[in-house]
């Protein structure tokens, strides 16, 4: 084997050791693993074990290749996984919290660069599905920034949520006691109106 | 710089210790996979996520409009 392949062999397990992780990663966040980037891992192990058996350097670099391009795009996979439960997580906040902009923006003051943030995410996954899904491991160096990012959104969202959520409630019970002093001052006035009836009726 | 709320929120999200009935049910999880299977326990729980369901998913997500 040549020193060339030896550094690349080095640099494919420094690639798989971050998928590795990226994968782990994920499914501790949507709390399910991801079957289509174990299944990448799978065939990178498939062709380490193959480019060993291998005499000619142009099959080891053949082997080499392919196995990088199933790291990249286990990658790609466990990040776009992670990027589809945080746009799901983003949906549900924002349609939770659809009648109170005002506390979200108050708590939140980003939130509409946030929301642009997901917007872009889930454009950058959607393009990637109409184009060759067989190329997607050219793009896993151009899907970490906006998994990080989005990461960044999501954190914020769930530290937020509780923070909007008192603020909701307190309004709701300030809501409620409007609405019930309102009835009694009405009542009252009723009260009051039938009570001098009854007097005026009574005086001759 | 008022730290409180953040600390009160920080606390509700991660609280020190579990509720109790989860705790039990956690430990009985555990106990079960780990006596019954080896390996990636929310793979032998049945959590997993195969290309269809993320297809599925990918498909909600993107033509969701975040910006109205």
């Amino acid at each position: 084997m040549q020193v060339e392949q030896r550094l690349a062999i080095k640099a494919l397990v420094t690639l798989f050791d971050k998928a590795e992780d990226k994968v782990k990663e994920v499914e501790q966040l949507d709390r399910e693993i991801s079957i289509p980037s174990i299944n990448e891992l799978r065939y990178v192990g498939y062709h380490l074990a193959r480019l060993f058996c291998e005499e000619q350097p142009e099959k080891i670099d053949e082997q080499i290749k392919k196995a990088q391009q199933h790291c990249q795009r286990a990658i790609y996979d466990a990040h776009e996984i992670g990027i589809i439960y945080m746009l799901e997580q983003i949906k549900a906040f924002k349609e939770r919290y659809i009648d109170f902009p005002d506390f979200v923006i108050e708590v939140i003051p980003e939130y509409t660069d946030s929301l642009r943030l997901a917007q872009n995410a889930a454009k950058f996954i959607s393009r990637i599905k109409e184009n060759n899904r067989d190329d997607r491991g050219a793009y896993y160096a151009e899907c970490e920034p906006h998994y990080l990012s989005l990461r960044k959104v999501f954190d914020t969202l769930s530290v937020a949520s509780p923070l909007i959520e008192k603020k909701r409630s307190g309004a709701l019970r300030k809501d409620k006691q409007e609405t019930r002093r309102f009835i009694l001052q009405t009542l009252l006035i009723i009260l009051s109106i039938i009570v001098a009836i009854i007097f005026g009726m009574q005086t001759p | 710089m008022n730290i409180e709320p953040l600390k009160n929120v920080f606390k509700t999200i991660f609280p020190e210790q579990e509720p109790k009935e989860f705790q039990e049910h956690s430990l009985f999880v555990r106990h079960l996979v780990s006596r019954f299977s080896s390996g990636n326990v929310n793979l032998q729980l049945g959590r997993f996520s195969t290309k269809i369901t993320i297809e599925k998913r990918r498909e909600q997500v993107c033509n969701y409009h975040f910006i109205d």
